[in-house]
């Protein structure tokens, strides 16, 4: 070994001697989510890596002495850790986004649905909607399409059609009710939820037995990203609440979560002086989530999902209600129902996939008012199932089915109270019925749906099989949508079909209602189209507008007449000789930039009825206008402001124009006018939200301030008449309500 | 529902209050037998208020079959057979008070009982009065009643008011300072059967509802049920003729009526 190489192995053993070893894990700042992929930097020695899917990074010779770590993603803010020597250990750095979407967005971009005539709303979107409380329910009736509903109204109603005409569901499976009651908030934690559909005219074959449409809420899988527990509280005016999540092992996680709600504990405040009522049991509601996931292979997957919902509300009238002697005494409403819902899926090879889902459960239903009651408890099993098979490039195709089967019993005592124009008679002007029956129901739907490529049109014809035991009908319903991707960024859409719904048990039964009644139907148009402007970046313009028309025949209308039923005189009750349409034109713009985000939503529509008692009118929903503005803007330092102003045509109101007198009773029937003959005064209202962030290493804390209504505007939702119904004054919806919440995230 | 009950329960009102006498109005159609047997005679006092009302008053009393507006029809015996009565009412004592009974047969069983299922014949079949009265002026009140027609052997009759009690001590004055008012009854409320669908009976008992109708004063609450009172504050000083109506209903058509007025 000569001299040269002798110095060379000397200076070379003495550089090794004078480098370290630095290792570390980038994770963003409050959320914990590794982050992969990111290049990170030490200066002054230029030396630079990228972290792996767990977000570690290693630099193997790092020479001594004072360097600077810096981490510049896209995205995130520039990162600098300066003034270190080394490490004894791998350490974390949390790296902060520039803007927080609430938790993770858990999809990017625009959702790919199947069926083109939905539109959905991701858990990014609803949570921060204004005036929405962060409801996935809520949130859609900012939508076009979705009439408003009065004030504290649990229910959503589709393009004019009638609030039982839409179905709700949740993972595919039927649920009694989406809201808590008084549409404070829906059944389900929103965070659980990944997105929330709504369905309208020319929905596909999948769904069914609602005329109107359908609200789906899709529930997501346990820490999509690569965290292995998170979880978060929150309280706010009415609620408090929590939900968990945890890694179990690579291939299994779990979620749970649960709500309570107190405002039973400031309406007993509010009640505490009332002359006319004492609370005797204290409004409350609370719901519980549960979600477990495996993945049993590279291709199959098993998902369990758990949902509890109770509702619960009581009181005591000190005297008979002055407006209807017959409501006295003791109240009571209570809410239950839970579902079971297990999940399974496997794709055999990339042409054949198969999902089957059971939804089990039971249904509690009761309403006490003084000696009237109705009780109605169930168990309900819900079977669904499809299969996908993609014969070619061109043509894929799934059979499916999806059935109910419900047993229970229904105990009734209450008077058949005529309800026609929105203008009910006072209870105790009905006559008296009193049932106890044990049913069993089922409900079948088998389906196809094909889709067919021929270039950039895709045509989706599909059939639909239902059977309703309680009618005993069978229908064949066909079913066809169109769509062009006429370029990348429009596309053209059309579907059509018929639609059917079962009638409700109380319209067939033998003392409330008429059991030869037949199942309503209806058959549906739609065309629009997509157009997005943003040239696949993030930030611009898209565009969806459409027109629809839907047809109703054979609708279950009130019936005055007395028919013989097993050689005896009865009235009728009801009958099917009810039709009606409704026809509209829906618009959604959308713009998304850095900092704004905004849309408006438009619909306008006209939807009528006709009975032979009352020839043609509106129908309770007719609301020729139905404007929604929504924008939010990101401040610095992790502040959004948001707001909401909506503007919608006066519902219809039947005119009273006398009264008569009962006098076995001591109380007045309304003579109504001309059904849906005026309108009440159009609807008006200004939201604000205030969300603001505080982000630290582990954790994330948010407020909000929310104010709906803070013009106050006194908008009429209905009329509160004198005991003759010779005077009135109009009742009022929400007044200026402001809630505030705190949330903190882990 | 229960949520607009609370509204409503809750709302501050400015509408006028069911229980201040002051314009025409039908308080109450007593039929001395509220339930009977087919092809039977009853007489139908009305209790009519004539404050704020032009006198003389006219009425008109028509008889039907029930059209069951129950479930969708008018209350009224337009287009359908059935007796009727008119006539005039010069004054009213006190301008509260019975007025002229109008007297009826209500039909045969082989009309009422037409096509009806025994259930329906032991609970009873609505037999309908339509009365209404207007006056001089243009107000008009329209009211009814049923009288049950049934098959079962024990009919209802009307309560019966044995006293009307200030502070708990009976009395036929008028009360002039605060007071708690109640009522007593010699026939109270009743037990009585009701038939199902499948045939079986079961027993129940009446709610006697008392409603306080007042010209002047006021009440706290309206309406009381059974020997429950209301607190009644006078006007001071008491108008010469005040009264106090209280009508009971015992939920099954009977109905007796107590009045007292002021000198």
């Amino acid at each position: 070994m000569n001299l040269w190489m002798i110095l060379f192995l000397f200076w070379s053993s003495f550089g090794f001697a004078n480098s370290q070893v630095i290792e570390g894990r980038l994770l963003e700042r409050g959320t914990q989510i590794p982050l992969k992929n990111v290049q990170v930097f030490i200066l002054p020695h230029r030396l630079e890596t990228e972290t792996d899917v767990r977000g570690n990074f290693k630099f193997e010779s790092v020479p001594e002495g004072v360097f600077t770590l810096m981490v510049n993603a896209p995205g995130y803010q520039r990162f600098e850790s300066p003034d270190h020597t080394g490490f004894r250990e791998s350490r974390n750095f949390f790296i902060e986004r520039q803007v927080y979407a609430e938790l993770e967005s858990v999809t990017v971009g625009q959702v790919e649905k199947r069926d083109k005539t939905a539109k959905s709303l991701t858990q990014d979107e609803f949570l921060t909607l204004p005036g929405a409380g962060g409801d996935p329910v809520k949130a859609i009736q900012n939508l076009p399409g979705v009439n408003r509903v009065q004030g504290f109204s649990s229910r959503v109603v589709i393009q004019g059609s009638d609030p039982g005409d839409t179905r709700y569901d949740i993972d595919g499976h039927e649920i009694p009710q989406a809201f808590h009651f008084g549409g404070l908030t829906s059944v389900v934690m929103p965070e659980s939820i990944e997105r929330v559909d709504y369905l309208s005219a020319g929905y596909g074959p999948e769904n069914g037995r609602a005329m109107g449409g359908v609200v789906s809420l899709k529930t997501r899988d346990p820490l999509v990203q690569d965290r292995d527990k998170k979880y978060f509280f929150f309280a706010d005016t009415l609620k408090a609440g929590g939900l968990y999540e945890q890694r179990i092992d690579d291939k299994s996680r779990f979620l749970i979560s649960g709500r309570y709600s107190y405002v039973g504990q400031i309406l007993s405040r509010v009640f505490e002086d009332n002359e006319q009522l004492n609370l005797t049991v204290v409004p409350e509601f609370a719901d519980l989530t549960g979600i477990y996931s495996r993945d049993l292979g590279e291709a199959e997957k098993v998902k369990v999902l758990f949902l509890a919902s109770r509702d619960s509300l009581g009181f005591l009238f000190k005297e008979p209600l002055r407006e209807d002697p017959s409501l006295r005494g003791e109240f009571k409403n209570e809410i239950q129902f839970y579902r079971l819902i297990p999940q399974w899926q496997k794709k055999f090879s990339e042409t054949s996939e198969i999902n089957i889902s059971v939804g089990l459960g039971q249904n509690r239903f009761l309403a006490e008012i003084g000696d009237n009651y109705f009780r109605n408890r169930n168990w309900q099993m819900t079977v669904r199932g499809e299969w996908q098979k993609t014969f070619s490039e061109d043509l894929i195709s799934q059979f499916g089915f999806d059935n109910q089967y419900s047993r229970g019993t229904v105990e009734v005592r209450l008077p058949n109270i005529l309800d026609t124009g929105g203008v009910n008679d006072p209870f105790s002007a009905g006559e008296l019925q009193e049932v106890a029956v044990d049913f069993r129901n089922s409900n079948l739907g088998l389906y196809n749906r094909n889709e067919i490529r021929d270039g950039r049109t895709t045509w989706v014809p599909s059939l639909r099989f239902e059977h309703y035991n309680l009618t005993g009908e069978n229908f064949i319903l066909p079913r066809l949508a169109i769509n062009q991707q006429k370029s990348e960024s429009l596309l053209l859409k059309a579907a059509t079909g018929f639609y059917v719904q079962p009638p409700l048990p109380q319209e067939v039964n033998e003392n409330f209602g008429n059991p030869d009644i037949r199942s309503p139907q209806a058959l549906h148009f739609m065309t629009g189209f997509e157009k997005d402007f943003r040239e696949g970046g993030p930030e611009g313009y898209t565009l969806t507008s459409s027109l629809f028309y839907r047809d109703f025949d054979r609708l279950v209308v009130n019936s005055p007449e007395i028919v013989t039923r097993n050689g005896e005189q009865v009235p009728e009750v009801y009958d099917n000789e009810g039709t009606g349409s409704a026809y509209g034109a829906e618009v959604l713009l959308k713009l998304s930039t850095q900092d704004w985000d905004s849309w408006i939503s438009y619909t306008w529509s006209r939807s009528r009825r006709t009975d032979p008692r009352n020839g043609e009118t509106p129908s309770e929903f007719d609301q020729t206008h139905n404007l929604n503005f929504v924008a939010s803007r990101e401040l610095p330092r992790n502040w959004k402001l948001s707001g909401r102003f909506r503007y919608v045509t006066g519902n219809p109101n039947t005119p009273v124009v006398g009264s008569y007198f009962d006098a076995d009773n001591d109380v007045y029937l309304p003579e109504r006018g001309q059904i849906y003959s005026e309108r009440l005064a159009d609807f008006y209202q200004l939201d604000l939200r205030a969300d603001k962030k505080w982000i630290y290493d582990t954790s994330i804390w948010s407020f909000y301030i929310d104010i709906q209504n803070i013009l106050n505007t006194q908008n009429a939702e209905e009329f509160q008449y004198s005991y003759d119904f010779s005077t009135k004054q109009k009742v009022t919806g929400l007044p200026l309500f402001p809630s505030v919440g705190v949330k903190g995230e882990y | 529902m229960l949520f607009s009950l609370m509204q409503t329960a809750c709302m501050e009102s400015d509408l006028p209050e069911y229980v201040k006498l002051d314009k025409l109005r039908v308080l109450a159609l007593e039929v001395n037998t509220p339930e009977v047997d087919a092809n039977t005679a009853v007489t139908v006092t009305p209790y009519v208020s004539g404050v704020g009302a032009t006198f003389p008053l006219s009425y008109e009393a028509k008889f039907c079959l029930d059209p069951s507006f129950g479930f969708g029809a008018e209350p009224t015996c337009e287009g359908l057979a059935g007796p009727t009565a008119s006539g005039s009412i010069p004054s009213i004592a006190d301008h509260v008070g019975a007025v002229a009974t109008v007297a009826v047969t209500v039909p045969a069983s082989g009309l009422i009982y037409a096509g009806r299922s025994l259930q329906d014949q032991f609970n009873g079949i609505p037999y309908l009065m339509i009365y209404t009265i207007s006056d001089s002026s243009g107000q008009s009140v329209r009211a009814f009643r049923r009288i049950l027609v049934s098959t079962k052997s024990t009919k209802n009759t009307n309560p019966v008011i044995q006293n009307f009690l200030v502070n708990g001590s009976a009395t036929t004055t008028y009360p002039t300072a605060v007071s708690d008012l109640s009522l007593s009854f010699s026939s109270g409320a009743e037990s009585y059967l009701e038939q199902a669908s499948d045939g079986s009976q079961v027993t129940r008992t009446e709610t006697l509802q008392t409603t306080w109708f007042i010209t002047s004063g006021e009440v706290n609450f309206f309406r009381t049920v059974g020997t429950d009172s209301t607190e009644y504050t006078p006007a001071s000083p008491v108008p010469s003729g005040a009264s106090i109506i209280a009508v009971t209903r015992d939920s099954r058509g009977g109905i007796d009526i107590f009045k007292v007025t002021a000198p």
